[in-house]
């Protein structure tokens, strides 16, 4: 062990069901508290208002699922993933919950400035086979277009972006002909942002011909 | 609780979720007896509520009941939940509050009685009692139960006074009567403290208050529900008193919560660990009505502090006197002095503060406020009321005299802080309240009120003040509806149709629907608030022993006008205010082993 080395807790979870409706602050509020029951040793920050020195990898809107989030602790000490998942399990509950534990070394940079793919599952809905279809042509015709250009609204202005380059994957998977899965894997960071909904907005006259609704949003992974 | 569809399209979905940690989930298929506790204002305040969570945890330490919570949603899932026919739900099961056995609405604020018509419309109950012949029994607590006339004929029954005792009792009876309406009504209306309309005439019952007589030995949630959304009062709370015996006339909570009754020290230090552990919060707040009073306040601290200082957990104390004991308090226990701390001197003048007994000199609060300034804090918040019962105009304008003292004293001892002092005065206006010696005063109507706020408004010194005053039409009506009697169930019932849901909170109180609904019963809103009532007259809330004799009532306004102001009797003699009829050792005071 090199002397003077700070470890941080890597922590995959989930954010399902009923839970999937908290918003940002408020996962992370809850995380802070059960960090504090779990006992586990974790680092504050200095200052007169000390707090738990947490960061979490990119967010999720309020009402999207998250079946592998990132967030990472620091550590006041190393400690095993065994034990924090013993400490730490007991205090979330099935909606919030950590499925793995990795005890990392903590350098300099952010835990998570590698991350640059998010994965997501869109579950589709649509009133007969045919609407289905008319998706899935069109995702493909998405796939095959040199630019697909959004519009951004940031405080000030409006902003036109083109998303294509970062729509790694989008590939509708059709189930039983009414239901069918949107696979995406899609940029992520300041420069490569593609959200989910802007794929969505590009499918809408399709979506909207079809008669196919967007039921469930889950982001299944980011790495 | 909201169905998954709707919770999209709601602006906080995290109010309607429940699963938070910590909530109770009993099966319902092995209780007997289902209590929903709702609360007529939406979940950021119901949830900050140390009442409510008391019952609940009550409750839910019996095997045989379940305690639900249920809050008033906000105006955007009321419409959504109303298109769609969805009915109010309990957070804990989502089972429909028409479902429930009983429905405990907690009534705060005058304010919040359409919120609790809400609550029953919402839940698809017939708003009158008197038309319900299926679904729970509802009924009423909390301070407005001490004059429940106006809201009568909406409640099956009302408990008045501390609810941990009795609400066990409601629950066998309701047991013992196999849930049988009539039977139940029959068996609450001989508990005592207990109103049930239906089997009590007013002109002939007398319902005592309900008094627990041993604070230490009550329960209290050391496992709350800690709340995923942000909500008003987020952090441990420690009761560590009720009650207040130092007889400030305007005062209700001064009068219906005697006497002091202290928790003792080692019960509170042991309720702190528990909470702390069991919640993960880093702030703990004592209350009481005035912490600086509980007996052994320094050691409560002391403790707390040793105990909890390397886990990182501050105290925070919201309720201090206007004293420098109180500034040092306050002091051993702020880590940062960046909220501001208030005093309350409620008047501007000396023969006022005495004709309400608020006993209170200028250099308590100047001495105060030096200390306060001293000891790094930049921003003050000052109370005062307007339209006090003998007040004159150089006694409002002795408010804007008194704010100029404190600026000087800033001047004086923050050096070159001073730039950065930040003096907010909050003026309300004041509301004679059942059971007070006030309570037969006369309070301004509107155009008075507005005159008042603004001759004080044109005298307050600008520089470092931020001025506020308590709406004035709001403050009317609270007054009215808070002296009302049972005529007004009827223009409460027609200001909720109206689409008047009073939000304290978000003080979504419309002035002209409420005088329209008064109106329309012959009623006019001004002229009822200006009204004094005499000194023999029946009054509405007569019926009510809330444990304080109407003749000490009486003798304390008598010794208002004549400027005579009455000690604290936990310092002087016991005055017989008449709780010694109710509570054997009077005052009492928890000594610490
Ligand atoms: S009975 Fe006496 S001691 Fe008790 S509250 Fe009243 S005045 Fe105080």
């Amino acid at each position: 062990m090199i002397e003077g080395q700070r470890w941080y807790a890597r922590l995959t979870y989930r954010k399902t069901g009923r839970l999937r409706w908290l918003g940002h602050l408020d996962i992370r509020r809850g995380f802070e508290r059960a960090l504090r029951r779990s006992g586990l040793p974790v680092a504050y920050s200095q200052g007169y208002n000390p707090h738990i020195r947490l960061t979490f990898a990119h967010p999720l809107p309020v009402g999207v699922e998250g079946w592998a989030e990132l967030c990472a602790v620091d550590l006041a000490r190393e400690v095993s993933p065994q034990e924090i998942g013993k400490q730490l399990l007991p205090q979330l509950c099935d909606d919030l919950q950590v499925t793995s534990v990795e005890v990392l070394p903590r350098g300099r940079r952010s835990p998570f400035a590698d991350l640059s793919v998010a994965s997501y599952e869109l579950v589709l809905s649509a009133d007969s086979p045919r609407g289905m279809t008319i998706v899935a042509e069109a995702v493909d015709r998405c796939l095959a277009s040199e630019e697909l250009v959004v519009e951004r609204r940031t405080k000030r202005n409006v902003v036109w972006v083109d998303i294509r380059p970062h729509i790694y994957t989008a590939q509708l998977k059709i189930e039983d002909g009414n239901i069918g899965r949107l696979v995406l894997e899609l940029g992520l960071g300041e420069k490569r942002l593609v959200k989910p909904q802007e794929v969505v907005d590009c499918l809408a006259p399709a979506l909207s011909e079809g008669g196919v609704r967007v039921v469930r949003t889950i982001r299944t992974g980011l790495r | 609780m909201l169905p998954e569809y709707l919770l999209g399209k709601v602006q906080n979905p995290a109010h309607y979720i429940g699963s938070e940690h910590n909530i109770v989930v009993k099966d319902p298929g092995r209780v007997e007896v289902r209590f929903a506790l709702a609360y007529p204002d939406g979940y950021r305040v119901g949830m900050s509520h140390i009442g409510s969570r008391i019952l609940y945890h009550i409750i839910n330490q019996r095997p045989d009941a379940a305690c639900e919570r249920v809050f008033l949603p906000a105006a955007d899932a009321r419409q959504l939940m109303q298109q769609a026919g969805i009915k109010l739900a309990t957070l804990e099961t989502g089972t429909p509050v028409a479902e429930c056995d009983i429905l405990g609405i907690t009534l705060q604020y005058e304010l919040n009685y359409t919120g609790a018509l809400a609550i029953l419309d919402l839940s698809g109950l017939p708003l009158r009692a008197a038309q319900r012949r299926a679904g729970p029994l509802v009924v009423g607590g909390g301070p407005c139960a001490f004059n429940p006339e106006p809201v009568v004929p909406f409640f099956d029954a009302f408990v008045i006074g501390d609810g941990e005792e009795v609400v066990g009792e409601l629950i066998e009876v309701y047991k013992q009567a196999a849930g049988r309406r009539e039977a139940v009504l029959e068996g609450w209306a001989e508990l005592g403290g207990v109103y049930v309309p239906s089997r009590h005439d007013p002109g002939e019952c007398r319902i005592t208050r309900c008094v627990v007589q041993d604070l230490d030995a009550m329960p209290f949630p050391t496992a709350p529900v800690v709340p995923w959304a942000e909500i008003v009062h987020d952090r441990a709370q420690l009761e560590i008193a009720r009650g207040c015996t130092r007889g400030c006339r305007f005062c209700q909570a001064g009068i219906i919560y005697r006497p002091v009754r202290e928790r003792r020290v080692q019960t509170l230090l042991q309720q702190a660990r528990q909470i702390i552990a069991s919640t993960g919060y880093d702030e703990i707040s004592l209350l009481a009505l005035n912490c600086a009073d509980y007996t052994q306040i320094e050691q409560l601290i002391d403790a707390l502090i040793a105990e909890f200082a390397d886990k990182r957990v501050s105290v925070g104390l919201p309720s201090l006197r206007t004293d420098t004991f109180s500034v040092q308090l306050a002091r051993s226990v702020a880590r940062v002095r960046k909220s501001g701390l208030t005093f309350a001197p409620e008047a501007g003048s000396q023969r006022l503060r005495d004709s309400i007994n608020k006993q209170v000199q200028d250099a308590d609060l100047l001495d105060a406020v030096a200390a306060a300034f001293e000891a790094g804090w930049t921003t003050i918040k000052l109370y005062f009321m307007v339209g006090l019962p003998q007040e004159r105009e150089e006694d409002v304008l002795a408010i804007a005299g008194l704010v100029q003292q404190v600026i000087e004293a800033g001047r004086r001892s923050m050096g070159s802080r001073f730039g950065r002092l930040q003096v907010n005065v909050s003026v309300a206006g004041f509301i004679p309240k059942p059971h007070t010696p006030f309570q037969w005063c006369r309070q301004l109507d509107r155009q008075e009120l507005v005159a008042r706020q603004q001759l004080l408004a044109a005298r307050m010194p600008r520089k470092h003040v931020k001025l506020d005053f308590h709406e004035a039409d709001q403050t009317v009506l609270e007054g009215v509806l808070a002296r009302g009697g049972r005529q007004l169930a009827d223009v409460i019932e027609r200001a909720y149709k109206s689409g008047c849901v009073g939000d304290r909170w978000q003080a979504e109180v419309d002035p002209a629907r409420w005088r329209e609904a008064f109106s329309e019963q012959g009623l006019d809103l001004e002229a009822v608030a200006g009204r004094s009532l005499s000194i023999d007259e029946w009054l509405p809330w007569d019926h009510i022993d809330c444990g304080v004799d109407r003749e000490f009532l009486r003798r304390e306004l008598e010794r208002s006008t004549e400027g005579k102001v009455t000690p604290d009797c936990r310092e002087g003699p016991c005055l017989h205010c008449g709780m010694q009829r109710l509570v054997s050792r009077c005052p009492e005071v928890a000594g610490d082993d």
